[in-house]
């Protein structure tokens, strides 16, 4: 019995069309998995059966029967929930608040908390899914909140089940737990659907896997039929193994440490625990971790937004007494974010404006205070051409570009300024293959120029490929330092987990 | 001379940049139609309504024009400093409502020392540039205080700049100007308020039989430099990265160094000598003491005028001047039987349509296509 | 003790129509719609309290007509932030200065003067204030015993906010539309319903502190006098007490004792503080809330998604 079925669904966006033509048909019971790169249309096609966006053409049909559905709340009504890729979680409500809103059980016009909380356990203990009822969903660690976001739709008598990108923000270890709960929701009768870009997880969960690539459905396969070369060759059109260029450098002097650093988050917990480490000149350390586990307190601390409560920071060998953004800049240090919006760049400013932030007041940028227009217009379209940012139009502002294009706007901005440092934070987050590899290439390129850098990422296959040396920051603490040749994935998403430890062996 | 024209106005290479000048002028079309609806509503006849108001506002060259004119560009000059107030700091991401305040700080300051003894023996070249510093220093200080407090300490600026305003009010009206206060004329000579400025210390006058001074070509000059220090120095690079970001914490100019708290700082400090200066010509070239009441509001009114001028420095400018067109010719408006506030209610229509600037965009938008569809119809042969 | 429960009487007096203003802030922020526009509907609501009450010889008429024009302003103000998703500040700018001109507009119209209407009935003569006069010998109640109905309004409201606010069904859909509308309209929750409900209801609590101005103490309508700076004391308030009903309780009754304290400091002055112009007096409250605001923590954080247009997703 077909549970979802699409027919011919076009979706146009004023500059491009996310879904062109789309037909699928999706099993009861099944867990079918909808892969594709970034900007395939496999996440715009869902919100399109759950609501949030109305087709421009095209029908939708829930268990054989034609639907209209304009907004979340008719999907509700079809037994269809979502779990999103942001989460849509309001952080100052209590999980219980936030499983239960839209949906609540009153006493008349009152809102019964105490019968929300017992209704929220009895889901928990249902579906094997723990949590505290009473916390507040900012609490909590990011593997637990999806549990939070699962439960939400399952209280809805949810048959249909969507997860937009789940394992984005997991390590092995939770999404295996992940993979149970989904195998559990299947032999409950419940039809999944799982829309990922990661092919190794696919091929372990899903029972049919269909390919989007630029808003077309390349194919519908059987995954006992494929594998997940093929997969990617149907993503890409070419094939895609990342590749991490070849690169043998010695390492140099210490450009960059951290020694016995505290730092406290806003809420006043102690988030990093006396941690210490130093990056030397032409290597690349990476520091792996789950989100959430001190590497933004290290990230704030660096840049000095955070002041620690205890141990300095230094740079080449220079202690920093006052750390300030534009300090640790003077003294070599640049930086590529992850959040692109809020710290990478100033959205609506053009992207000439944008790529010479940081070093505005310098000649020939700027002479005693005045802007040269004629410099920046050079230098801009230079950098734009090199870091082959598109389209190359120096005048566009940096919202009208890409995700990857963004990225690499910034990272023409912060490689071109003078440093020996690299503070690269989830440097590919929300790129595609294309993008991700410029980047990889990139940062290898600093690497042979004797930079050192400090790569702070949630994947682990990143990790292991570019790093030289690699620290797992767990609960605030570095509770292991090894090498990608004397480790494995298995074993680095133990040491995340705080279940294993490996102190460096002088 | 054309080209630095052509710089200014489409030289910034902006696709649509003729959609910023067209939203604030369809909401004063779209407001006067309103308005007169308004009045039609009321029983009253908007022609005659409109006829006298813009033949009274100055704009329009006629009878006793030299006057009409004159009042106009010395409303104008003070319409705009508020404005430029209100906009230097909103384009830095700030919320300041502190230009009412700042302006009588900078009356107050203007009439001191205007009157002082030891600054009247000079001559006007150097008494007024004197003056005029004093004025931006202290109205500057009045700003600088709430800029302080929000970069050092995070105090929103809204309730700060409200808070001095009143703290301003009260301790000018309550203290210093009043009879028996510090700065009040002695009662042997008759004068409540402040003593008279020195002739030395009024703005000289530039129109042959009219108040008309120079405070406007002060402003012109003003508006000039403020626009050249937002859109070609560092200074206002960094400023307007701020305000672009301000909703994030102002995270991504930080990250690049730039120096937030001090930025802040200066904004508010240039933000209060701009309005200040505007106060000191109420002092300099109309009333020429601070009187012991004053009617204000010229500060609040800068906020409408930045509104309409789009937060622009050219913008502001042409805006101050519509808005000292409205009020200029307010007072005729009175013989059709309309109170004089009514310009009041057409700028706050100006602003509503511009707070419905979506909508506006929306309705343009369609009318260029509608246009082009006719067009298209036309050329294939359809309509004969 | 007649000075203590004079004064607390004084100071609720005052606090009144800036309590039942900031209530009109705090539900609206709430739901994450910025309304600077209270000071604009308090002064429309004094006008047409007075004019209703007027037309009627009713205070209670006059009431009603206040909150009549609170919603249609509030209504103003909805269409534009949230079916058009318009900047939320400049339309509450808008109100604000249209409110003065069209309001000496109709006082000419109706009252054919300049800057006051002539006096009518008001809520406190003595014939309509609450009294419990049983109270009146009793410290500190004893300042309840003759109040306006204003006051106990505000006082009711608050309450009731709070109820709302924190333990119905439909508070909690407020709050979690301002903290993050798009989760909320994942979940069903009709967004822009809320927003409009919000906005009204926040305006009618704004109009009947309006009302308070002119009806309650006084009994007529003065152009200059009336609101004056109290609607944005009232948003000041607001923030003070962390957008939440008991908070903008508590900083109303902490800027209305400011002003009492200053009335009691002239009062009884004595020697050298008889010296003091009346301009530091008058200051006062205001430099008291500046380094109440240093004090107390600086940095106010509001609903997460407060003054954020919502632009639904096609």
């Amino acid at each position: 019995m077909e549970a979802l079925g699409v027919r011919n669904i076009v979706k146009q966006f004023p500059n491009v069309l996310a879904n062109d033509n789309v037909t699928l048909s999706i099993q009861e019971g099944e867990i079918f998995a909808l892969v594709g790169e970034n900007g395939a249309g496999k996440s715009t096609l869902m919100k399109i059966v759950y609501g949030l966006y109305t087709p421009t053409s095209g029908e939708i049909y829930v268990f054989s029967k034609k639907e209209d559905i304009k907004t979340p709340e008719d999907s509700i009504k079809l037994k269809i929930g979502m779990v999103h890729q942001e989460f849509m979680l309001i952080p100052r409500f209590t999980v219980t608040e936030n499983i239960v809103l839209g949906d609540e059980p009153r006493k008349g016009f009152l809102f019964d908390y105490s019968r929300a909380v017992k209704e929220v356990k009895e889901l928990s203990d249902k579906f094997g899914l723990k949590i505290d009822p009473t916390e507040k969903v900012e609490n909590l660690p990011v593997g637990i909140q999806q549990r939070v976001e699962i439960l939400k739709i399952l209280r809805r008598g949810a048959e249909i089940l969507i997860f937009d990108e789940p394992t984005a923000v997991l390590t092995p270890e939770e999404t295996e737990e992940l993979f149970k709960t989904l195998r559990a929701l299947k032999d409950n009768g419940k039809t999944i659907v799982f829309i990922s870009h990661k092919l190794n997880e696919v091929m372990e969960i899903a029972d049919r896997v269909g390919v989007m690539r630029k808003g077309k459905l390349q194919g519908i396969v059987n995954k006992t039929e494929t594998n997940e070369r093929e997969l990617a060759l149907m993503m890409v059109g070419r094939d895609v193994v990342l590749e991490v260029p070849e690169a043998d450098v010695k390492r140099g002097e210490e450009v960059f440490s951290v020694s016995n650093i505290s730092v406290k988050n806003p809420k006043g917990l102690l988030s990093l625990k006396v941690v210490s480490f130093s990056v030397y000149s032409g290597e690349i350390v990476g520091i792996a971790g789950v989100e959430g586990n001190g590497q933004a307190e290290l990230v704030n601390a660096i840049l000095g937004f955070w002041k620690p409560v205890s141990g300095k920071i230094s740079i080449n060998g220079e202690e920093i007494k006052l750390i300030t953004p534009y300090n640790m800049r003077t003294k070599g240090m640049a930086y590529i974010t992850e959040d692109r919006k809020r710290r990478g760049l100033v959205l609506p400013f053009k992207a000439r404006e944008n790529v010479i932030m940081g070093q505005h007041t310098l000649y020939p940028f700027s002479n005693k205070g005045v802007l040269n227009d004629k410099e920046i217009d050079t230098f801009a379209t230079k950098k734009l051409q090199e870091f082959d940012v598109r389209p190359l139009d120096i005048c566009s502002k940096a919202e009208s570009f890409s995700g990857g294009n963004q990225q690499k706007l910034i990272l023409a901005k912060e490689m071109s300024m003078k440093h020996n440092f690299l503070l690269a934070s989830q440097p590919t987050r929300g790129l595609d293959v294309g993008a991700t590899e410029f980047v990889y290439r990139m940062l290898v390129e600093e690497k042979k120029k004797g930079i050192g850098i400090l790569l702070i990422s949630l994947e682990l296959t990143e990790i292991m490929g570019l790093s030289d040396r690699i620290l797992v920051l767990y609960n605030g603490e570095i509770v292991g330092e090894v090498t990608p040749n004397e480790t494995n994935e298995e074993e680095l998403g133990l040491m995340m987990l705080g279940l294993k430890r490996k102190e460096k062996v002088q | 001379m054309k080209e630095f024209f052509y710089r200014i106005f489409v030289g910034r290479r902006e696709k649509y940049w003729w959609m910023n000048l067209l939203v604030p002028l369809v909401s004063i079309f779209l407001a006067l139609i309103v308005g007169a609806i308004f009045i039609k509503s009321t029983g009253r006849s908007p022609i005659l309504a409109y006829k006298l108001l813009f033949n009274a506002s100055g704009l329009i060259p006629g009878p006793f024009w030299r006057s009409s004119f004159a009042e106009l560009l010395l409303s104008s000059s003070m319409f705009i400093a508020t404005g430029l107030s209100f906009a230097i700091a909103a384009k830095g991401g700030l919320f300041s409502i502190g230009a009412e305040g700042q302006f009588i700080v900078g009356a107050v300051a203007a009439a001191y020392f205007g009157y002082a003894k030891p600054f009247t023996g000079l001559s006007a070249i150097v008494h007024i540039p004197l003056i005029l510093i004093m004025v931006m220093f202290l109205g500057g200080l009045w700003g600088l205080i709430a800029g302080y407090l929000k970069a050092k300490r995070g105090i929103h600026e809204v309730i700060v700049t409200i808070m001095l305003n009143w703290i301003a009010f009260q301790l000018i009206e309550g203290w210093l100007v009043p009879t028996g206060g510090p700065m009040s004329a002695k009662v042997e000579t008759g004068v409540s308020g402040t003593p008279y400025i020195s002739p030395t210390a009024k703005l000289p006058i530039i129109l042959y039989n009219t108040r008309l001074n120079i405070s406007i070509l002060i402003m012109i000059v003003v508006v000039f430099l403020i626009w050249y220090l937002l859109y070609r120095t560092t200074f206002g690079y960094e400023i307007r990265a701020m305000g672009f970001t301000s909703i994030f914490n102002m995270e991504a100019p930080k990250v690049s160094g730039v120096n937030t708290s001090k930025r802040i700082m200066q904004i508010m400090f240039i933000s209060g000598a701009v309005a200040a200066l505007g106060g000191s010509f109420i002092v300099l070239g109309i009333l020429f003491q601070y009187p012991p009441v004053f009617e204000g509001g010229y500060g609040f009114d800068g906020i409408v005028v930045a509104l309409i001028g789009q937060n622009e420095p050219f913008g502001i400018f042409l805006s101050g001047i519509l808005v000292g067109a409205l009020r200029t010719g307010s007072t005729a408006v009175q013989i059709a039987r309309i109170p004089k506030t009514f310009p009041q209610i057409i700028e706050g229509l100006i602003v509503a349509f511009i707070a419905l600037q979506v909508l506006v965009r929306y309705l343009l938008f369609k009318l260029v296509k509608a246009k082009k569809r006719v067009k298209e119809v036309k050329s294939e042969g359809g309509i004969s | 003790m007649q000075l203590l429960n004079q004064s607390i009487a004084q100071m609720l007096d005052f606090a009144a129509p800036i309590l039942l203003a900031s209530l009109g802030g705090v539900i609206s922020e709430n739901a994450g719609v910025v309304n600077i526009a209270l000071e604009g509907i308090m002064r429309f609501a004094a006008f047409f309290g007075v004019w209703g009450s007027a037309v009627s010889k009713n205070s209670w008429v006059g009431l009603l007509w206040g909150i009549g024009i609170g919603i249609l302003v509030g209504a103003f103000h909805a269409y534009i932030t949230v079916k058009w998703a318009g900047d939320q500040i400049v339309s509450g700018i808008a109100i604000n200065v249209m409110s003065l001109g069209i309001i000496t507009y109709f006082l000419e119209l109706i009252f054919r003067t300049t800057g006051y209407s002539p006096s009518v009935q008001y809520f406190g003569s003595a014939t309509n204030r609450i009294n419990l006069s049983f109270l009146s010998k009793i410290p500190v109640l004893g300042a309840f015993s003759r109040l306006t109905i204003f006051v106990w309004f505000s006082l009711v409201f608050t309450w009731g906010l709070h109820f709302l606010l924190y333990h119905t069904v439909l508070g909690l859909r407020i709050r979690s539309v301002g903290e993050n509308p798009i989760a909320a309209e994942t979940l069903g929750v009709n967004v822009f319903k809320i927003k409009w409900f919000s906005v009204i209801i926040g305006a009618i609590f704004a109009a009947i502190g309006g009302v308070a101005l002119s009806l309650g103490t006084m009994a007529s309508f003065n152009n200059t006098g009336v609101a004056g700076g109290k609607g944005f004391i009232a948003l000041a308030a607001m923030i003070f007490g962390k957008w939440t009903p008991f908070g903008a309780m508590w900083a109303s009754f902490l800027f209305a004792s400011a002003q009492v304290l200053q009335f009691i400091l002239q009062a009884t002055a004595t020697g050298i503080a008889a010296q003091i112009p009346v301009g530091f007096y008058l200051a006062l409250p205001y430099i008291l809330t500046i380094g109440a605001l240093i004090g107390v923590v600086g940095k106010a954080i509001g609903p997460a998604a407060d003054g954020v247009p919502y632009k639904k997703e096609s």
